[in-house]
């Protein structure tokens, strides 16, 4: 709880923490993260796996596993040492397989705690996936005020400068361009991955053109809005002419 | 949102009017929620083992009566208490938004010199309270394949096919069934034998089908997969593709703004032609019945943005199609978390907009 209330922007981060493989908001530093870093420098990475819910890996065995079991993990860093990989790809290989995060017990365990009950026994640690405009709140609120809150009765946000949400999610999709461009596929990727980016940024460009037609953004709002529009076209500009 | 944060959220906003949604996912969760509550009500807990043919929907059913029947016994006792400092049913018409009709006659009844008026419009107040909906998620690629002991594949057995059988076995009415993270086929199908998710005789729908998407593809896909099957989307719930919590599934760069403008310009043909393959699909069905039109609601959810400036957003009749709700993140008291914390998706009673 104090962890969520002191999280700011940077602390939800768009991990590859989900076995799923798909990305993952993330709260950091919470027990569930300290947990998997401490199973981590003990030499014994991974979870024990007990509800086997997001199990759909095959590539080392008959049985489906998941990908942040222990099972998977053992097998999966073997394999890595074995390909004489560069340095650099094999370490980045390696923290792929290390983020994977047990989300079943992760996710569940809150109630348990709550309750004082035993979910998974001797698995006590939490797992937090907020959105990132938790960023935004920072108080403890009961039911009440936060209707409150949401009838514009009273107001608790914290963050003065919020950003419209428009601006707020075109920003979460130039970080997540930019990390995109920081990322070298490999050659036969390459063509692909180039016409998905360039697809990505006409997508982009059409969007801001959109919102600076758009005349439903408030007044007072309109000048921060604009600028905001500007600036991340010009940068979407300088990225793709660097990278395109 | 998680598995357990939300889990019994009903049970903490429901009587306040309030719709949450309980992820159906962990049956083991569920289970043990099961052994909480009804110790809590101190009611016999018969514990639903692994062994048990069909244990999951079981679990899973048998916790969401539980959850119903705890609702209503709770909203009975709310609309008997007396209108005083501190009683929920004060609290209920307290947190009403100050536009609705039902708080201006709250209003006008506090205060209220005459008793026997007083009395009469006191009994219309309490009978118009009504609960938040109970409404389940679950991500349908979870759904994994289960085995018997005999190691035979389970027909009908895989884990997001089971947790809708569950729901749909349930007792729940006015309830969606919401499902995220894009199309599964095999579960898809599995719906078209859910006689309980078909409308009644007046086009009402006791258990709805709510599909998150990310855009109007997404949506004309999956919309018409299903209609195809016989089954009818109540309502599309957008979602931003990265502003959002949990699991993100970022577009090609496509933004919500024009997403949302795309929603606008072609709700009624994605209506028109949806409804057109639900009724041939309806006219192959002998129990099936005919309807005229069914409605079609197209929300955009957002993390609490306060009214006023939603209304702003979506006044001037850009947005005037779709609906915003929205999230209530930080109530202790109505999630799961006293020292260990997350957050919530309880959305207030009034949906707008629809």
């Amino acid at each position: 709880m104090q962890l969520l209330c002191a999280a700011k922007e940077n602390d939800v981060v768009l991990s590859n923490n989900s076995p799923l493989g798909v990305r993952f908001h993330y709260l950091k530093g919470t027990s569930s993260a300290n947990e998997k870093a401490e199973r981590i420098s003990k030499g014994n990475p991974g979870s024990p796996c007990t509800e086997k819910h997001l199990s759909f890996n095959t590539e080392f065995t008959k049985e489906p596993i998941c990908t942040a079991s222990k099972k998977y993990q053992k097998l999966k860093l073997e394999q890595l040492q074995t390909l004489q990989l560069p340095q650099q790809e094999y370490e980045k290989q390696v923290q792929e397989v290390l983020d994977k995060e047990c989300l079943c017990v992760g996710l569940s365990n809150s109630a348990a705690i709550n309750y004082q009950q035993t979910f998974v026994k001797k698995l006590e640690a939490v797992t937090i996936c907020p959105g990132p405009n938790i960023a935004n709140f920072s108080k403890v609120v009961s039911l009440q005020t936060m209707t409150d809150h949401i009838y514009g009765r009273e107001n608790i946000m914290e963050n003065k400068n919020r950003p419209h949400m428009f601006i707020a999610e075109l920003n979460l999709y130039m970080n997540y361009l930019r990390e995109q461009l920081t990322e070298s596929p490999s050659p036969e990727q390459d063509a692909k991955k180039k016409k998905y980016i360039t697809s990505f940024c006409s997508n982009l460009h059409e969007g801001i053109t959109y919102y600076r037609n758009l005349s439903t953004v408030a007044v007072t709002e309109r000048t921060a809005f604009d600028s905001a529009l500007n600036n991340t076209e010009e940068e979407l500009n300088v990225l793709m002419t660097a990278h395109l | 949102m998680g598995l357990a944060y939300t889990v019994d959220s009903p049970v903490k906003v429901a009587r306040f009017g309030i719709s949450s949604v309980i992820s159906i996912v962990e049956d083991r969760l569920i289970e043990m929620m099961r052994s909480h509550y009804y110790q809590a009500a101190n009611l016999p807990y018969t514990p639903i083992a692994v062994h048990e043919e069909d244990y999951r929907a079981k679990r899973i059913a048998d916790y969401l009566n539980l959850v119903n029947s705890i609702v209503q016994e709770q909203v009975e006792k709310l609309k008997t208490a007396a209108f005083e400092k501190g009683s929920e049913i004060i609290k209920y018409f307290e947190m009403l938004p100050e536009d609705s009709k039902l708080k201006q006659l709250y209003r006008q009844m506090m205060k209220m010199n005459n008793e026997p008026e007083k009395q009469q419009l006191q009994s219309y107040l309490r009978s118009q309270i009504v609960p938040g909906s109970i409404d389940v998620n679950i991500m349908t690629k979870v759904d994994r394949e289960t085995y018997n002991k005999e190691g035979a594949l389970v027909e009908d057995g895989s884990e997001a096919v089971a947790a809708l059988r569950g729901f749909v076995q349930s007792d729940l009415s006015n309830s969606s069934v919401i499902f995220s993270a894009g199309m599964n086929p095999r579960l898809y199908n599995y719906l078209e034998q859910c006689n309980e998710l078909d409308a009644n005789e007046e086009g009402i729908f006791t258990k709805k089908v709510i599909v998150k998407v990310s855009d109007y593809r997404s949506a004309l896909i999956q919309g018409k997969y299903l209609a195809k099957k016989g089954i009818w989307v109540s309502e599309f719930r957008i979602e931003s593709g990265l502003n959002c919590g949990g699991h993100a599934f970022a577009t090609e760069g496509y933004l919500l703004g024009p997403i949302l403008e795309e929603f606008k310009t072609k709700k009624e043909e994605l209506r028109n032609s949806l409804f057109e393959l639900f009724n041939a699909a309806q006219q192959k069905r002998t129990t099936a019945v005919l309807m005229q039109r069914l409605p079609l609601c197209i929300q955009y959810r957002v993390a609490l943005v306060q009214v006023k400036k939603m209304n702003f957003c979506i006044s001037n009749t850009a947005y005037k199609a779709l609906a915003g709700v929205h999230l209530f993140y930080w109530c202790p008291k109505q999630q799961q978390w006293m020292k260990k914390p997350c957050s919530c998706y309880v959305q207030p009673k009034k949906t707008m907009w629809c």
